[in-house]
């Protein structure tokens, strides 16, 4: 235990996305149009351009059919197409079955029990000798992909008597019912999901064979950052794409024809209020001292008169009314809510111009959606059913029922999806649900039964599987991501270096850097500056386990539960109803 | 809590249905001039087995075999099932033989902890719901530590900085005591509020002999002194909440152990 291990501190390209990226395949890169137009001396020493693209980009090679992104799927890349096409699948897109998925990989309940069993005593052992192994193992060579030619009903996907493998060079359009469109050489695509921490809006497959470059998210972002025709390009794609996709997948607007539904696109407005990195004031506790929601950048005030629409599609709002010398927080507006629909519906019912009967203000940062009145009353308006709740109705409940709702709020736990909320009038403090968590995390429990309190109820610190990760935000090995499957944010413990940026970013102090130890129970230590190496590590929701969360599982008093605050609000003003 | 009740009515009605075989299969023994005891006896000891695998559940916990929570409802029902099942086993409330009056005491032990402690886990929690702050048990001795610290150097400050140690000797002669270690402890857990009663009581007779400076320095003492006191009931009904498990948890081996050897040296006396 006294002795120490030595070992390297790990940096940022330890693990490049792929060993075979030589110099001359970078040169190759380089001379493309893409980056030559790129200054390559605006990028700092530490990390140049020629760097990123070495190590943080990979280049593969798809076979006609291979699927490179599917909907729905959590990616922490973007995509270039260098040679050959590829196919986007437009909306509705593909049926699930159809895009094959291949199923999570979880542990089976006898490694769980010999884990268990075996586990070291010592915390936060770790088998230091995969890290070099790690490093070692190149990437890239050999992956198992889907292809739509694998698909278990091709006359479904390509019309009845076509053969998809007939000519092995290029695949057939698909059947009529589904609508693509082609992603020819030098498309970028993929990166509103690597940098917006959304999930991919399409199915895109290669149509003949194509070679694609995949850009880990930090170098889309270092590259962004240093290049103004990166930057526009970006943006532009990510307004142009994601608007038709909200649009469309908008409730309000279900049913709505593609013809009037661009209309309604080519006259709307895209608008974002706040601040992306709204977590570094919050956590540092350096806020606006006016008090909320006077603080915060507002997008509506009440008593004025609503001009559009607002479809919020990312970000967090809060919907406030005047109450005596203050404000009362209402409700929150998350991704697919809307605000100032009562208003304008029914001023257009009445001819008359109707006042916001309440505020809206952005909770960090907030994009909506402006759809012009106008656009409304003509398209949308006529065919709009009646609605059944106005957001002004939540102002009739008591006042001191706003407690819970004002708490998450001012607090931010809105964000998270799988808060852990405990019970305290029903916990008894036994900790079974640590000892679970510990059990089936090799001995290292992965929260803390500690938290804020109000009343009866306590979040505690365990990570909240967050709407808007903020963690993720500039990890330099991408070893924080999303799981593919279940979109669940986890750390590759073989990647991670310790850098502490996800925590340092976690408003909500749920990652915590844990010092090694080697199998024998020495800690491992960088040989020259002798400081211990640390590890990132946090709740991951037992994505592992076919049986869900652990904590939850083993409370024996029914007084931990993994909730998604905005359904436990819902649901408390229905049981109010 | 829909999906409690509803599961908690149908392991009554399984435990019921469950007693009610026992008790006809047991009548129709001594009816046919059986030993009904022996029903009954094998029927307590499958139900003392199922009790005890419930510590062995919450670690088994990747088994598919439904929640703790579930699991600790079926305990509930089934240790009650049990207390009727003994006395048709025993036919009185102590036997005679000492062996079995070991049993006796074993499974009174672990019927009357586990009582009481499902009355403290239904309680207590709330009590601490009600406390301000929450802190997690083992971090307690440090937190008190801290306090001691912190109230320590308000003393020596007040003292050098005013020039009088009248708070210097009260703080020897009667608050280093409460600061010392978690105090009061019965009080918190009978709620009886004696904790906060006392520092009241200390403080109020201080305060005729201190300057109106000390007296800012006393009121911040107080303060921590009421910290200290919201430290010491959690530290008490903690305490409380994981007591109860030292009797109860030791007391279901020892009848295991007690009852398994009972039903070995029965069968083979019965050849």
């Amino acid at each position: 235990m006294n002795d120490a291990q030595l070992m390297e501190r790990p940096r940022r390209w330890d693990t490049p996305f792929d060993r075979e990226m030589s110099d001359s395949v970078v040169d190759g890169l380089l001379a493309r149009p893409e980056f030559a137009s790129i200054d390559a001396g605006r990028f700092p020493a530490a990390a140049p351009l020629r760097g990123i693209l070495q190590n943080d980009c990979r280049i593969s090679t798809y076979a006609p059919g291979d699927i490179v992104v599917r909907e729905g799927d959590y990616g922490n890349s973007a995509f270039l197409v260098l040679s050959g096409s590829l196919r986007v699948v437009l909306p509705p897109g593909l049926p699930r079955q159809v895009l094959g998925r291949a199923p999570e990989k979880k542990r089976d309940a006898f490694s769980v029990l010999r884990d268990m069993l075996t586990h070291s005593r010592i915390p936060e052992v770790r088998d230091t000798g995969m890290y070099r192994a790690a490093h070692a193992l190149a990437r890239g060579s050999s992956e198992d992909r889907d292809s739509l030619l694998r698909v278990r009903d091709p006359a479904g996907l390509f019309g009845p008597g076509v053969d998809p493998a007939a000519d092995p060079t290029r695949i057939p359009p698909l059947a009529d019912a589904f609508k693509t469109g082609v992603l020819p050489a030098g498309t970028l695509f993929g990166e509103v999901a690597a940098l917006g921490r959304v999930q991919r809006s399409a199915t895109v497959y290669a149509e003949s064979e194509c070679r694609v470059l995949e850009m880990r998210w930090q170098a889309l972002r270092d590259i962004k950052n240093r290049d103004d025709t990166w930057r526009d390009r970006i943006e532009q794609g990510y307004r142009q794409n994601q608007l038709r996709t909200h649009l469309a997948e908008h409730p309000l607007l279900a049913g709505i024809d593609a013809k009037t539904l661009q209309m309604i696109a080519d006259r709307t407005l895209f608008e974002t209020y706040g601040s992306f990195e709204w977590n570094v004031g919050f956590k540092s506790g350096k806020r606006d001292e006016r008090p909320a929601p006077e603080s915060e950048p507002a997008v509506a005030k009440e008593g004025d008169y609503p001009d559009g629409l607002l479809l919020v599609i990312g970000g967090f709002g809060r919907v406030s009314s005047g109450l005596g010398h203050g404000a009362r927080t209402l409700t929150y507006l998350r991704e697919g809510d809307h605000f100032g629909l009562d208003e304008l519906l029914e001023a257009w019912k009445s001819g008359a111009d109707c006042a916001y009967e309440t505020s809206l203000t952005a909770l960090g940062y907030l994009h909506v959606l402006r759809i012009p009145y106008s656009v409304l009353a003509e398209l949308v308006f006529p065919k709009l059913a009646p609605l059944a709740k106005r957001l002004i109705d939540s102002a009739s409940r008591p006042i001191a029922d706003d407690a819970f709702l004002e708490w998450a709020v001012e607090q931010r736990f809105i964000n998270g999806t799988k808060t852990m909320l405990i019970d305290l009038e029903k916990c008894t403090r036994c900790d079974d649900c640590v000892r679970a968590c510990a059990d089936t995390h090799g001995g290292n429990p992965k929260f803390i039964r500690h938290g804020q309190k109000l009343g009866n109820w306590m979040v505690a610190n365990a990570c909240m599987q967050c709407v808007d990760p903020v963690c993720m935000i500039g990890c330099p090995t991408g070893a924080i991501a999303r799981t593919t499957g279940g979109g669940v944010v986890v750390i590759n413990d073989l990647t991670c270096i310790g850098c502490g940026t996800c925590a340092n970013a976690c408003p909500y102090d749920n990652i915590r850097l844990v010092p090694i130890r080697d199998k024998e129970g020495q800690q491992v230590l960088d040989p020259v500056s002798r400081e211990a190496i640390v590890k990132a590590t946090k709740c991951d929701l037992c994505a592992s386990l076919p049986s869900g969360p652990s904590c939850e599982r083993a409370c024996p008093h029914d007084a931990l539960k993994r909730v998604d605050i905005q359904s436990l609000i819902q649901r408390a003003a229905q049981l109010e109803a | 809590m829909r999906r409690s009740w509803r599961i908690l009515g149908i392991f009554w009605l399984a435990a019921l249905v469950l007693w009610l075989g026992v008790t006809v299969l047991a009548w129709h023994a001594e009816r046919s001039l059986g030993n009904a005891a022996v029903i009954t006896g094998y029927a307590l000891f499958a139900v003392i087995l199922s009790l005890a695998f419930f510590k062995a559940r919450k670690r088994l916990l990747v088994l598919p075999l439904g929640t703790v929570r579930e699991w600790m409802l079926g305990h509930v029902v089934l240790g009650a099932v049990s207390i009727p099942l003994y006395f048709q086993h025993t036919r009185g409330l102590w036997p005679d033989g000492r062996y079995e009056q070991a049993i006796a005491f074993a499974f009174y032990a672990v019927t009357l902890s586990g009582i009481a402690g499902y009355a403290l886990q239904r309680l207590l929690p709330r009590r601490l719901a009600d406390i301000e702050g929450e802190v997690i048990y083992e971090r307690i001795p440090s937190e008190v530590a801290a306090l001691r610290e912190e109230v320590e150097e308000l003393v020596l400050k007040a003292v050098k900085e005013l020039g009088s140690d009248t708070l210097g000797r009260y703080y020897e002669e009667s608050l280093e005591w409460f600061f010392w270690r978690p105090r009061f402890l019965v009080g918190h857990v009978l709620g009886s509020g004696r904790s906060a009663s006392w520092i009241r009581g200390r403080i109020t007779a201080l305060r005729r002999y201190l300057s109106e400076d000390e007296r800012a320095y006393l009121v911040r003492i107080e303060e921590l002194a009421l910290r200290k006191s919201r430290l010491d009931a959690h530290y008490a009904l903690q305490s409380v909440l994981k007591f109860w498990l030292f009797i109860h948890v030791p007391a279901s081996v020892l009848l295991v152990l007690l009852a398994s050897w009972h039903l070995l040296v029965v069968n083979i006396y019965a050849r």
